[in-house]
């Protein structure tokens, strides 16, 4: 909406005139018969001037009362043009009056310019009220919300000086919002997450509640809404218990955490623990009953016994390779080899072993695939390889084995379409014991790819890991081409 | 349990003022979210800060004077009173990176 369209709706176009006593209006009258305002000439003096709720008011100062009608409409922010001479004109203005037009030097332009101005100026007067008016209504309801609210809120800034707190925080901390406001409660931290906390009341005695924290604004500058919900009798027993379960995961995750060596005796002692309970059982059957058992029984368990041997067995040469791999001991034999061949000979192993519940493909890149390689370090690197990708996809899916000559090395792909691997365990993937934590049941030493990092760091290569949960994992190994 | 001083007492052990970090941490209690609060500060500490960081760990349940005096409101409440500008933070500190955070060593 343009000011123009403004006046003219705005403005009724009538202009009331509160004439002195013995005047003659003639010339003014004549002069407003050429514009498009309607003059009035309204008897009773500056006494109506409350009944005016509309257009603008004239009002001959020539009157000795004119102060009275000034102030009035001032009071009232009504448009009031005072009709005066050049002597008076300032104390009218002061007075109140918007503007004043003289007596003696009236004129068609001066009049007009001067109603369209004190319209002008009503239409912004109107403009600010209904402006300020709405910031009222939406203040007020805001503060209703707040005011009302049964959770505390509190307005922290940068400092964790709090700025704002209402009713039921005052309640939470037995302080009032006086109390409260410039005072230190410490920059919240967990944004978007909710977190309990134990409040100190100003009595000694202390409240849970939960906290929650967003981020806001408060007084331009970027500050935190926090909502506390007191929990002190809500489902106590119940939330405790969950609680209790969550404190007990961080504890423990952090107890692991500061201890690598307790984490190795902890996993060791697990994963060993299976196998030579197994080997124990088989045994004292065999000790106990061999005679009244059949031979076949006999042999199954005494295989189950070598299984369980072969599979410590392989266990401890893997924490053998890690620790060498540590110390700098690591072993490696390069000889001449097709990598091509030394590649899908492994697979082809791997498919009738531990592979025979998935489908394994294995493209290589047409060329020849020369350098020199250490066959025993690249059989773990594909076996612990191949060995993740069956263990954490589900018996029937895909895996697939690619190779690829790139420029100045061998690119060796390992791509299945398992549970993946959660994007903040990525990092970690290489530290010796380290599990992702969606493994679920299934074991595992958490050994194996530092293992295969190990050997292809033997190589000179390198290794990198892109997964995507529920997708699958593809693992990228890049073993450069020597020639010997 | 009232206070624990957790910083490696050397010989050369200087005024509290002195260390190149002065952490208070303010929990309610020995329980164990407590438990947990302390173990992640005390490894985040020892894992982050120069061996004459000093953490001083206070139970406001034990020691109301200690809490009242630092105004503490609500726990767990951690304080860096040194270096300078001191900051506190309150909430889940059981958030490592919550806690860097507290120690200004991550922004």
């Amino acid at each position: 909406m343009t000011v123009t369209d403004s006046l003219t709706r705005q403005a009724e176009w009538k202009v009331f005139l509160i004439p002195a006593p013995g005047s003659d209006y003639r010339q003014l009258e004549d002069l407003f018969a050429q514009t498009d305002y309607h003059l009035t000439v309204l008897s009773g003096g500056w006494r109506i001037i409350p009944d005016l709720e509309e257009g603008l008011i004239l009002l001959d100062c020539r009157d000795q009362e004119w102060p009275n009608g000034v102030s009035l409409a001032y009071q009232r922010l009504l448009p009031l043009i005072a009709l005066t001479t050049r002597q008076q004109a300032e104390h009218v203005m002061e007075a109140g009056a918007w503007d004043y037009l003289l007596v003696d030097e009236l004129n068609k332009d001066v009049l007009l310019r001067s109603l369209r101005y004190v319209t002008f100026q009503r239409w912004i007067l109107a403009q600010l009220n209904a402006r300020t008016h709405d910031l009222h209504v939406s203040e007020a309801r805001f503060h209703n919300l707040v005011a009302r609210n049964g959770d505390g809120i509190l307005v922290v800034d940068q400092q964790g000086i709090i700025q704002f707190a209402n009713p039921a925080a005052e309640q939470l901390f037995q302080r009032s919002a006086n109390d409260l406001i410039g005072t230190p409660f410490g920059f919240p931290v967990g944004v978007g997450e909710t977190s309990e906390i134990t409040i100190l009341q100003s009595a000694g005695r202390t409240a849970t509640v939960e906290m929650r924290v967003v981020e806001t604004e408060w007084d331009n500058q970027p500050a935190r809404l926090v909502t506390l919900r007191d929990m002190t009798e809500r489902h106590a027993a119940q939330r405790a218990l969950m609680e209790h379960e969550r404190l007990r995961v961080a504890l423990e995750k952090e107890r692991e955490l500061s201890d690598v060596k307790t984490m190795f005796m902890h996993t060791v002692s697990h994963e060993f623990r299976t196998p030579l309970a197994m080997i124990m059982t088989a045994s004292e059957l065999l000790l106990r009953y061999a005679d009244r058992m059949t031979d076949e029984q006999r042999q199954l368990r005494l295989t189950t016994i070598q299984t369980q041997i072969k599979h410590l067995e392989a266990m401890m040469q893997e924490i053998a390779m890690v620790v060498r791999a540590d110390q700098g001991r690591l072993e490696y034999h390069p000889e001449r080899v097709d990598f091509r061949e030394l590649v899908s000979g492994i697979v082809d192993e791997l498919r009738s072993t531990i592979g025979a519940e998935h489908r394994i493909t294995f493209h290589a890149q047409p060329g020849s695939y020369h350098t020199l390689s250490d066959r025993k370090l690249m059989r773990h690197i594909i076996n612990n390889l191949v060995a993740n990708a069956v263990k954490y996809s589900r018996p029937g899916s895909s895996i697939h084995i690619s190779l690829k000559r790139r420029v100045g090395e061998y690119e060796l792909s390992v791509r299945d379409e398992g549970i993946g691997i959660p994007p903040e365990d990525l990092g970690r993937l290489f530290q010796p014991f380290y599990r992702a934590r969606n493994v679920g049941i299934v074991g595992g030493t958490g050994l194996g790819l530092k293992v295969v990092k190990d050997c292809v760091e033997a190589h000179g290569g390198r290794i990198s890991v892109e997964s995507a949960l529920g997708v699958g994992t593809l693992v990228t190994v890049c073993i450069p081409v020597m020639l010997g | 349990m009232q206070i624990i001083i957790t910083s490696p007492i050397s010989d050369t052990r200087k005024g509290a003022w002195m260390s190149s970090y002065l952490l208070k941490l303010y929990v309610a209690g020995q329980t164990l979210a407590s438990d947990a609060v302390i173990a992640v500060v005390r490894r985040v500490c020892a894992q982050h800060l120069p061996p004459d960081h000093e953490l001083i760990v206070i139970d406001v349940l034990e020691s109301p004077h200690a809490a009242a005096q630092d105004r503490v409101l609500a726990t767990p409440t951690l304080i860096r009173e040194y270096p300078l500008p001191a900051r506190r933070f309150v909430g889940d500190l059981t958030d490592a990176h919550a806690v860097l955070k507290a120690l200004g060593l991550e922004s």
